[in-house]
Formats: structure tokens, C-alpha cells, sequence
């Protein structure tokens, strides 16, 4: 190499110690936790932000959460959710299937795994005063009210108004404040 | 950290009906990323009592419980992590994609490979398209891709996803053997400093750093830096002039409007030399090999928006400016391309996933040199592209995906690049597919205008004859026909199985037709060889992988290919030149011996090329050790079982892989 290009070379290391001189600033550790166990976390405050009409979660009533599917996933949640209140509720944490009976839950997580039966569960929960909660992939654009996405390796979440409504739903503006995306029914926008 | 599900996660939920750049916002969704130097699972009850915004920045590490879902993609797709790139040790990208079961990998020099999928290899193998971030690094000049300026942070580098068999409908032209499309990491996972020197024997010297910061509301960003260099890998007294120095900067910044709408501008530049001899020929100095060192440069500008209009549509536009140059002593070659895609996903009906786009391709480009001229009317071309897919949910088992794409442009005209694929679901642990598909691949500019001069020898009156290949504008675009089946069988958590089996038929490849002798008005003698569509390739192979957590600190990968592939011309004649070996088999294996240690091998056999290259068999090990949160160490050895051995055609000057032996040293804070 010639000496031009040592030259080269060296103002480019210079360049280098700079950046790392100039930006080095130590960032706060931050903690990082089982993706599952985030994301009961994250339904533990859906649950404290969402309201459920009274004849559909009577005041001292326990909260029905059900994970549908995947059995690995479930003590994991469960570590999380069990024993926990909401608004006054006790959370109970139980483990169905997509064809088992769902009526008595307010809150139902849908595994990834119940991606090809998407339609049946949430069509069985048409008439429901349900929040379900998923991270299949466009949830929240499939009838799905929250949906769980993974931006990087943080937990962040869509929120869909029309099926919320639909079940008769309030969600706190809390919820809708931090929201990475909110869809409306409507096309336009 | 150990990460069991790194194998069996091996296909994540890709949808082949949507291009991937569509993919790219979902990107963590489908398959999270481990980090490396990852951190203890926090108490639950801390996490219980977190608020939302707290839990926003929480980070999450194990993939380990995802639902093991098998692929619903009906085509060979294979995903290479950020975990397998850290694994392999590997300083450049086509190294990394050596563990793909079924592509061909051969390093030529120590700044040269040779890369392709079902055949065709060479140094320009010209029917696999190569993307980063969905920017096409193929060059329309030669056909092929320069591997030797495709570099960036392999820190940054979320995936690579690879795709055997041709992709046409969706990605275009020169997508006829597959697809590869590396992936970058959204600004958000790459928050911190990195500082990575390392070095060694052949290897080397590496030096990187990375910043990532955020300016709020959901806006992140990061910029990098990194020098990397390899000495020439010579043998004994005589140089190889195959050194590479290259130093390359960029910047990424992602960011989330109060809509929803996401955005991401990215751009690199670098600039570097790499040694060679040259393809030319000058007249003036016919005998003269003209070792030479190419000068190297580009740069890019990306920018991408993705919007989500409703629960039935979502847009995605994306734009770049690319900008390559190359110069040796003989030739210059510059070009800049500016290309701009619009595509929207539509959801029809209850049972219709369909997707549709627009592309526009500019393409300015100059070469001259010594010995070589391309006589057109134009510098400037454009290619136009449409086109629309659509996934059909025939019954909740079968789903039916029939597409196609409509290019145009002013050589090839109006082509269509169709495709057909199934997809059958046996159970929710077993997933069968077939496809029948077609693409094109558009002549080289080289093969259309080119006069270039390949060689010289004396004439035996005192003169000089000198071998010129002739380009030839009424070429026809090359035409793949592909037949595909494949199987995927989870058979347990910790064990996975894939399998494909193809024929494909190529139409009208190029090739060079020696003229008989004649002497042009200057009195120079000449041997003209034309290039014409005249071959015709006819191959068919499979390809297998076994996956397998052993234990949940031991994971092993077992692949196999085989191809058999025949080339003939017109009047019937087999070809003798062979590009690939016929059986291919890789054992790799990342095991993590501690909390701090962990031991990463992997094993590769080729067999021979035709009678030009011996088989081999190559050992790559790696031992790593993570002492605290923020440091990495690591030790990489290449080539393990020879000090040197070869992979490729001896065309490349009789140059030999050496064995490299590469420490590296990985601060983050």
C-alpha cells in the first residue's frame, strides 16, 4: 500500500476513535426477560386498562384469562398472571384449546400455533365481551383486538377499535397513548 | 446463552406471497433474534408489577417457547440468523452462506467467490439475484455480483434469507436459480456502542464500531464504521495479488409515525482496492498480464415508508440510489441505478391474500477501457415491472398460490414470469408443496454490446492474433422452467426435517461461439468468438436438512444436496464443463460447553468439479468466550485439516484457499 493510502487508512481509524469517543455515552442496562413472560406482563396491564361491561364481568367476579394452544408457553404466562388483581378482579389462568368451550373468558391469548384456526376461535367469540390478545402475525388486521409484535427484541402492540367495540370493549387511552398502531374499521384515513 | 431453539426455529412463518421488504417491519415477530451477551430472566413478580411503559423497554431474549411452527412457505427457503453468522465465524458474507444446505459456495481468491444455486457457478454465476434490505446487488454489466464490495456490519445483520429455485414473479429478472436477501436489523436492536477488532493468520486485520441512539418518539438510528482488509494468500515465492482492503461507513434510522406508519432511510459508502489480474486484454501490451489493483467505490441511499391503510390493505414504497465504481489500470467501470417499487397487500374476500406492484429500474452506466468497448446506442436503460399474486385458501389444508410477473424493457421486451404453487398442510407437525414456476434472466450488457479482448498470442509471423468476444444485441433472455416438491416434518420439538426435490430446464443460454479466423482492416489478425443462445441445461437434484438439539446446550445440522446437471447446444452435443460438484454434505455443530465457553464447528464436503477441482473436505471451528456482559472473545479457525486446498475452477490462477486462523474481540456498552 502506498503512502497515500496509509494516510487513508489512518484518518479513517481517527474517524473510528471519534465515533466511539464522541457517542460513547454508557447507556442504562436494561433488563431483558423470557419473551413470554413480557408478554403476560403486557395482558396483566391489559387487563387493568381494558373495561368489560358489567352483565359480562360483575364486580367481584374473577378475570378469566385462557391461553389457547401451545402448551410451552402457558407456566410461563401463568407465572406471571396467577394471583394477580385487576380493577379488583382475581385473574385466573387457564389452559384450552381452540375447540374447547371458551364463553367464561375475558381475556384469551391465541398461540401462534392456532394460527390455522384464527377464523373458528374468533368467530366462536363474535358475541363475546372478550379482549383476545395474540402475536400471530396481523392479528389486530384479522379480528384480533390487541396483537403483540415483536420490534426488535421489545414487546410493542396494534390495537384494533372496531372488533374492541364489537365486544363491547373500553380501552383506556393509556393503552391507546403507547400503541404502536391503531386501525380504525374504516379505509381511509 | 443457549438458544435450543435456534435450529428447530430454522423456518419461520414467511409467506412467499408478499415480497420480503414487506416483511421487513414483521421482521422480529417471525423470527426474534437472540442477542448475543443476552442478560438473566428477570423475577416475575418484578415484571408483574411493571407498567406499560416500563415494559416497553424490557428486552426479551428466549425464543426457546415460541411455538415450533413449521414453515407455510411453498418454497426452499432457508434462514441464516444472526446467531449462525456470530457461529461461523465468518468476516464476509459469501462465507456465511456456505451453510445453506444446496447453494454452492467456493472461494476463487481472497477477494473472489463463486456463488450460486442449482448449478451455473462461477465467479459471475449470473442466475442467482442477490438483495440487501431488498436493493439489488446483481450488475446488469456482467451479470453476477461483485462479492468483494457486498459487506456491512455482519453485527447488524438480522437474517439472510435464501431461497433456492427461481423467484421471478415476485423479484424480477436473474432470479432463475434463487434468491438471496440479507436483512439488516431495525435501528431499535442495534442501541449502544459495539467496538470489534480482530486479526490473524491469512485473515484480516478487521477493525468496526457501531452507535446506535435514539431521538424519541419512537425514532432510533445508528451509524457504523468499519475497516477490513485480507493479505494476498500467496503460495511459496510467487504472489497472488488476490489481497483485499476495503473500509466501509453507513447509517440506518427507523422510525414510527402517530398513524402507525413505519420509515426507514439507510445509505452506505465505501471504498477500498482489491488485487487481481486483469480479464482484458490491451493491444498495445498483448503479453502483458497487467497485475493490477482494482480501485473500489459506491455508495447508496435507501428509503423505504410502510403503511397500514386498513385491516384489508398495507403499502410499502421504497426508493434507492446505488452507485458503483470499479478501476484498474485497464478498465473504468461506473454505474448508478435508481430504482423505485410501490407494492400493496389486499386482502379479498374471506378465502384471497393477494399482493401486486409497480417497479422502475434507471440504470446509467459507463465502461472503457484497454481492450474493451461496449458499441450501443445508449448508456441510460430502464427496466418497467408489474406484478400480482395471489394465495387462495382452496380448503383450511390447501392453499394455492398463482401469480405472475410482466417486465419490460427495450432488449428482452415484454416477459412473463410466471408461477404456480401449492401448499398442503398433512398435519400440524407435516407440510407438503409443489411449485412450477418460470423466469428469465436478461442478457448481460457484456453479452449484448461488448467487444472485449480475452487473450492474445503470437500469430507466428511476428505479430500478435488476438481473441475477441463479440456481444451480440439480438440476443434472447435465458428461460427457466422449474419443477419443485418439498416436505418439512417436525418430527419432534427438539428435531426438524426438510427435504426438495427439483428439475429445472434452461433455455437459450449464452455461449461462446469461436469464429473462424479473419483479419480487420488495421491488418490485425483475429479470432472472433460470437455470443449466441445456444445451450440448453437440463438438471435435477434434491436437497436435505436434519436438524437436532441433542441436548439443550448441543444442536447439530446435518445437509445434504444433490445435483446432476447437462448442458447441451443446439446440435445435441453434451458440454464438458462442469460448475458444481454433484453431492454436497455439511455436519455443523454449536455446542455451548459453560455459561462462558462455547465450541462451534462445522464440516463441509464438496465433491469434485468435472476433473478440474478434487473433492475436499473443510473444517471450520470456532471457540468463543463470554466473560461478562459486555465483552466477546473469540478464536476462528478456517480450514482446519489442510494449510491449503481448492474450491473452485483453476482459472483463478492457480490460486489455493489457505488456512486462516482469525481472533476477534467484540466490546459492547
Amino acid at each position: 500500500m502506498s503512502g497515500r493510502r496509509s494516510r487513508q487508512r489512518f484518518r479513517f481509524w481517527l474517524f473510528l476513535v471519534l465515533i466511539a469517543g464522541h457517542y460513547g455515552q454508557r447507556l442504562e442496562a436494561q433488563a431483558a426477560a423470557d419473551e413470554y413472560q413480557v408478554k403476560a406482563a403486557f395482558i396483566l396491564n391489559f387487563a387493568r386498562f381494558v373495561e368489560w361491561p358489567d352483565d359480562a364481568l360483575p364486580a367481584s367476579s374473577p378475570m378469566m384469562i385462557a391461553i389457547v394452544g401451545d402448551d410451552p408457553l402457558v407456566p410461563a404466562m401463568e407465572s406471571v398472571l396467577r394471583g394477580k388483581v385487576a380493577n379488583g378482579h382475581l385473574i385466573q389462568v387457564h389452559h384450552r384449546l381452540w375447540n374447547d368451550d371458551l364463553t367464561p373468558y375475558r381475556i384469551i391469548f391465541i398461540s401462534t400455533s392456532e394460527e390455522a384456526h384464527l377464523p373458528q376461535v374468533l368467530g366462536k367469540l363474535a358475541q363475546q365481551s372478550v379482549l383476545t390478545v395474540s402475536d400471530i402475525e396481523r392479528f389486530s388486521l384479522r379480528g384480533g383486538v390487541i396483537e403483540l409484535v415483536m420490534v426488535g427484541n421489545r414487546v410493542r402492540f396494534d390495537i384494533n377499535r372496531e372488533p374492541a367495540a364489537t365486544a363491547r370493549l373500553r380501552i383506556s387511552s393509556r393503552l391507546f397513548n403507547v400503541a404502536r398502531a391503531i386501525h380504525e374499521k374504516a379505509a381511509s384515513r | 446463552m443457549i438458544d435450543a431453539g435456534r435450529f428447530r426455529n430454522r423456518f419461520p412463518e414467511i409467506h412467499a406471497a408478499r415480497r420480503w421488504r414487506a416483511l421487513a417491519a414483521a421482521a422480529a415477530a417471525l423470527t426474534l433474534m437472540p442477542i448475543a451477551g443476552v442478560l438473566h430472566a428477570q423475577e416475575n413478580h418484578d415484571l408483574a408489577s411493571l407498567s406499560v411503559d416500563d415494559l416497553m423497554n424490557v428486552e426479551v431474549t428466549s425464543v426457546s417457547r415460541k411455538a415450533q411452527k413449521l414453515s407455510d412457505t411453498p418454497a426452499a427457503v432457508f434462514v441464516i440468523t444472526q446467531d449462525d453468522i456470530r457461529r461461523s465465524g465468518a468476516t464476509s458474507i459469501p462465507e456465511v452462506l456456505r451453510i445453506v444446505p444446496g447453494l454452492e459456495v467456493a472461494r476463487l481468491t481472497g477477494n473472489a467467490w463463486a456463488v450460486s444455486a442449482r448449478g451455473s457457478n462461477g465467479q459471475y454465476a449470473n442466475k442467482l439475484l442477490v438483495m440487501i434490505d431488498g436493493r439489488s446487488l446483481y450488475t446488469p454489466l456482467f451479470g453476477g455480483v461483485f462479492w468483494d464490495v457486498q459487506d456491512t456490519l455482519l453485527e447488524d445483520i438480522d437474517r439472510i434469507e435464501v431461497i433456492r429455485g427461481p423467484g421471478g414473479t415476485l423479484w424480477g429478472a436473474n432470479a432463475v436459480n434463487g434468491i438471496i436477501n440479507i436483512i439488516t436489523k431495525h435501528a431499535i436492536e442495534t442501541q449502544g456502542t459495539l467496538v470489534t477488532a480482530g486479526g490473524g493468520a491469512a485473515e484480516g486485520p478487521l477493525g468496526a464500531a457501531r452507535f446506535g441512539g435514539s431521538l424519541g418518539n419512537n425514532r432510533y438510528y445508528r451509524a457504523y464504521a468499519k475497516s477490513f482488509g485480507r493479505p494476498d494468500s500467496s503460495s511459496g515465492s510467487l504472489p497472488t495479488h488476490d489481497a483485499l482492503s476495503m473500509d466501509q461507513a453507513g447509517f440506518r434510522a427507523d422510525w414510527t409515525s402517530r398513524g402507525g406508519d413505519t420509515f426507514t432511510a439507510q445509505g452506505d459508502r465505501y471504498r477500498g482496492a482489491a488485487g487481481g489480474t486483469g480479464a482484458t486484454v490491451d493491444p498495445a501490451n498483448p503479453f502483458d498480464s497487467h497485475v493490477s489493483l482494482t480501485r473500489l467505490s459506491g455508495q447508496n441511499l435507501q428509503f423505504r415508508w410502510q403503511s397500514v391503510q386498513s385491516s384489508r390493505s398495507d403499502t410499502s414504497l421504497q426508493a434507492y440510489v446505488d452507485d458503483t465504481s470499479r478501476s484498474d489500470s485497464n478498465m473504468v467501470i461506473t454505474r448508478r441505478t435508481v430504482d423505485v417499487d410501490f407494492d400493496q397487500h389486499l386482502k379479498l374476500g374471506s378465502r384471497n391474500d393477494a399482493v401486486w406492484g409497480l417497479g422502475y429500474r434507471r440504470s446509467n452506466d459507463n465502461a472503457v477501457g484497454a481492450g474493451f468497448t461496449l458499441i450501443r446506442g445508449s448508456n441510460i436503460s430502464g427496466i418497467a415491472t408489474a406484478f400480482v399474486q395471489d394465495e387462495i385458501a382452496v380448503v383450511q389444508r390447501l392453499r394455492l398460490t398463482l401469480g405472475t410477473k410482466i417486465q419490460f424493457d427495450s432488449v428482452s421486451h415484454l416477459q412473463l414470469q410466471p408461477t404456480l404453487r401449492l401448499l398442503f398442510k398433512l398435519s400440524p407437525r407435516q407440510t407438503m408443496w409443489a411449485a412450477a414456476t418460470s423466469a428469465v434472466r436478461t442478457p448481460a450488457e457484456t453479452e449484448l454490446y461488448g467487444r472485449i479482448n480475452v487473450g492474445a498470442f503470437p500469430d507466428g509471423a511476428g505479430g500478435t492474433a488476438l481473441v475477441v468476444v463479440h456481444g451480440n444485441p439480438t440476443l434472447k433472455p435465458e428461460r427457466v422452467e422449474a419443477y419443485e416438491v418439498g416436505y418439512r416434518w417436525q418430527l419432534s420439538a427438539n428435531t426438524g426435517f426438510d427435504a426438495t426435490a427439483f428439475h429445472n430446464r434452461i433455455r437459450d443460454i449464452t455461449g461462446a461461439a469461436p469464429q473462424a479466423p479473419s483479419i480487420d482492416s488495421s491488418g490485425q489478425l483475429i479470432f472472433p468468438i460470437n455470443v449466441e443462445n445456444f445451450l440448453d441445461n437440463s438438471a435435477y437434484g434434491a436437497e436435505f436438512l436434519l436438524t437436532n438439539a441433542v441436548t439443550p446446550n448441543w444442536n447439530i445440522a446435518l445437509g445434504y444436496s444433490f445435483l446432476q446437471s447437462v448442458t447441451f447446444d443446439d446440435d445435441g452435443l453434451r458440454s464438458t464443463v462442469v460448475t458444481e460438484p454433484k453431492n454436497q454434505l455439511q455436519l455443523r455443530s454449536n455446542m455451548q460447553l459453560s455459561q462462558q465457553f462455547a465450541l462451534n464447528a462445522a464440516a463441509f464436503y464438496a465433491g469434485r468439479i468435472g476433473d478440474d477441482v478434487p473433492a475436499y473436505v473443510r473444517l471450520d471451528a470456532q471457540l468463543s468466550w463470554h466473560p461478562a456482559k459486555q465483552w466477546d472473545f473469540s478464536i476462528t479457525v478456517q480450514n482446519l485439516l489442510h494449510a491449503r486446498h481448492e474450491e473452485f475452477a483453476r482459472t483463478a490462477g492457480g490460486i489455493t484457499i489457505p488456512r486462516t486462523v482469525n481472533g476477534k474481540i467484540t466490546w459492547r456498552f
